[in-house]
């Protein structure tokens, strides 16, 4: 008797510890997630790899806005414009950057939609990464990044800076600018993404 | 006498690298008639700066893309509007022909430069 009163006592002993045993790494699981705001700044859940993005990664020609990868969006902060985002971007493609200035990443946008304009000035501008250099309407061919240089300038003039902007690792040469796309109103979101004619 | 030789090696080699022409790199001043869709202006093997431009306003706008035309890959095009140099920053592979259409008017030329 005694001994199976032991045995039972053993038994429950066994398995409380085993039930504490598994209750230990949830419970410390729990820990770690008390924080979720914490974990969302974390810099990795903002880490971008934009060598990947369609608009970069195009060993075989443009990318399709119907069928390129779901790619998140930008939110940008107040003030700052289209052109001001792209040469962001840019700057950021080219350098190998994991995070583009003065911008969060934001869950995709509709595909068609290349950036939505702020709504009053507190807002940002918030843009697309699938196509932010906008896309063509026929054939939905997703548009590719592009720089300009002034025309006065001879061409080996412009090369030479070309050349000393690669050889000095830096984005974009001695007056060179991000080519900004004239969009079709389709394409741009006026304060909300739906606020656009149809394309 | 053997540091001698070395040197006159290296500053050899260091005149031949100032006098010799980029390797590749070609350029030319296309013609192209207003309407008459793309048309190729030169082709080069694995160019990585692609550089174009409108020499008259009468040329602008005008659009430019980049085909391989082993496989009929492409890319662009870009639109642009105004005379200034105009680079798609991409390393292609393959024989890649830059090719221009004019949206302004009569037959202005276009600068073109695969490097």
């Amino acid at each position: 008797m005694e001994q199976r009163g032991t045995g039972l006592r053993s038994l429950i002993v066994a398995l409380v510890v085993a039930a504490l045993a598994a209750l230990v790494p949830a419970l410390s699981g729990c820990a770690a997630d008390a924080d979720p705001i914490a974990a969302a700044q974390a810099p990795q859940d903002d880490a971008l790899d934009l060598s990947r993005a369609p608009w970069a990664d195009v060993p075989n020609g443009n990318n399709h806005i119907g069928t390129a990868p779901e790619w998140p969006s930008l939110q940008f902060a107040p003030g700052i414009t289209y052109a001001g985002a792209l040469h962001r971007l840019y700057l950021a493609a080219r350098t190998g950057a994991p995070q583009v200035e003065d911008a969060e990443v934001m869950p995709p946008l509709p595909r068609e939609v290349v950036y939505v304009a702020p709504a009053t000035d507190a807002d940002g501008l918030r843009l697309s990464l699938l196509a932010p250099w906008g896309w063509t309407g026929s054939e939905g061919a997703i548009g590719l990044p592009s720089i300009n240089m002034p025309g006065d300038l001879p061409p080996d003039e412009v090369m030479d800076r070309v050349r000393e902007a690669e050889a000095s690792r830096l984005p974009l040469p001695e007056g060179g600018r991000v080519d900004v796309p004239q969009l079709p109103r389709c394409q741009v979101g006026r304060g909300a993404p739906d606020n656009r004619p149809p394309c | 006498m053997l540091r001698r030789r070395r040197l006159a090696a290296l500053a050899a080699a260091a005149a031949l690298a100032v006098a010799a022409p980029r390797a590749g790199a070609v350029s030319t001043n296309c013609a192209v008639n207003a309407s008459g869709g793309f048309i190729n202006c030169l082709a080069l093997s694995n160019p990585t700066v692609e550089v174009v431009k409108a020499n008259q306003v009468a040329g602008t706008p005008y659009r430019f893309q980049l085909v391989r035309l082993s496989d009929g890959a492409r890319w662009g095009w870009w639109q642009w509007s105004d005379t200034n140099y105009h680079f798609p920053t991409l390393s292609l592979s393959g024989v890649i022909t830059g090719q221009v259409d004019n949206l302004g008017s009569g037959t202005p030329t276009y600068y073109v430069e695969l490097n």
